[in-house]
């Protein structure tokens, strides 16, 4: 079994915990809002065209 | 071959595509990434000047490579772009921006983090920094330069020229740590003789560097579906998709 020292050893890296915590997070947190932010962008994209659509096709039947 | 390049050129056959090919390329990649942040944190020692600090670079250094690579991803398809005017290369050009602006940043704000235990100071004005940051610009004005016109045939040239003309910056960015007298620390995996990395340390860091391209590729296909959307809107292919999805 691990031991609640051996965990706090581990997350204090040597006393450097807190630079390479952070590192790691703020990487991570930019590559998840660079796939969140298309994701999201898409369904924006597809609402609008069909707004675009559907108004087109009531222009077209009058 | 020619069949193959076609079908790939076609826009819908592309966007379905990067639908079937999108769970895998996650798998491959969350795969990847534990096995390397796994060898990053767990199995590679601590550095014998650096201590622990050292593990910033499994971030650090993929980043900073893919920020150059995409890039030179970039500038072949500005090439494409002015030479053939083909669609594809133009779509991949400006999805590639986002995701290369990323990589910038994280380089560059990891190796500020890195910096300040190190060094002892968050940023200085050494050339490899300079240079990188200069590259952090150059993402952002392509991005604000194609956003700015509003005629994107007009857009897509401009922004093609700036990338070529932005292409000088990236053999500064190499060659800063030989060319100048640098804080920053020399290569120590891309040197000609062998690298000065011990192997329990070099493997998870060539991982962490496939799994990044991944991310790459996965973060581009996203964008290039929205663009692929946006530029085939007047399609009659677009308009079924779009109305049967709602």
């Amino acid at each position: 079994m691990i031991s609640y020292d051996e965990i706090m050893e581990f997350m204090a890296m040597g006393g450097y915990g807190a630079y390479v915590w952070s590192s790691f997070a703020i990487s991570f947190a930019l590559m998840i809002w660079g796939i969140i932010s298309p994701v999201r962008n898409l369904k924006k994209i597809k609402k609008d065209l069909l707004k675009k659509y559907q108004r087109q096709e009531l222009l077209g039947k009058t | 071959m020619f069949k193959f390049l076609h079908k790939f050129g076609s826009p819908p056959y592309f966007y379905n595509f990067i639908n079937k090919i999108l769970p895998y390329l996650y798998i491959i990649f969350f795969g990847l990434l534990l096995y390397g942040m796994y060898g990053a944190l767990i199995t590679a020692p601590a550095d014998y000047q650096q201590g622990n600090s050292f593990r910033i670079i499994y971030v650090h250094v993929p980043a900073a490579w893919m920020s150059m690579f995409v890039y030179m991803v970039m500038a072949s398809c500005a090439v494409v772009v002015l030479i053939w005017r083909m669609k594809m290369a133009q779509i991949m050009l400006i999805s590639s921006v986002a995701v290369g602006a990323i990589f910038t940043t994280i380089a560059l704000v990891t190796g500020s983090i890195w910096g300040k235990p190190m060094w002892g100071a968050w940023w200085v004005w050494d050339a490899r920094l300079t240079s990188e940051l200069i590259l952090l610009f150059l993402y952002i004005g392509v991005l604000a330069l194609y956003n700015a016109i509003e005629d994107k045939k007009i857009a897509i040239k401009a922004v093609s020229i700036l990338v070529l003309v932005g292409v000088v910056n990236i053999p500064i960015i190499h060659y800063s740590v030989e060319w100048w007298n640098t804080l920053h620390q020399g290569p120590t995996v891309t040197k000609f003789d062998k690298p000065s990395i011990h192997i329990d340390m070099l493997i998870p860091l060539l991982v962490m560097a496939v799994a990044f391209k991944f991310y790459y590729i996965i973060n581009l296909l996203h964008n290039a579906k929205n663009q692929i959307l946006i530029s085939e809107s007047t399609t009659s292919w677009v308009k079924d998709m779009v109305k049967k999805q709602s």
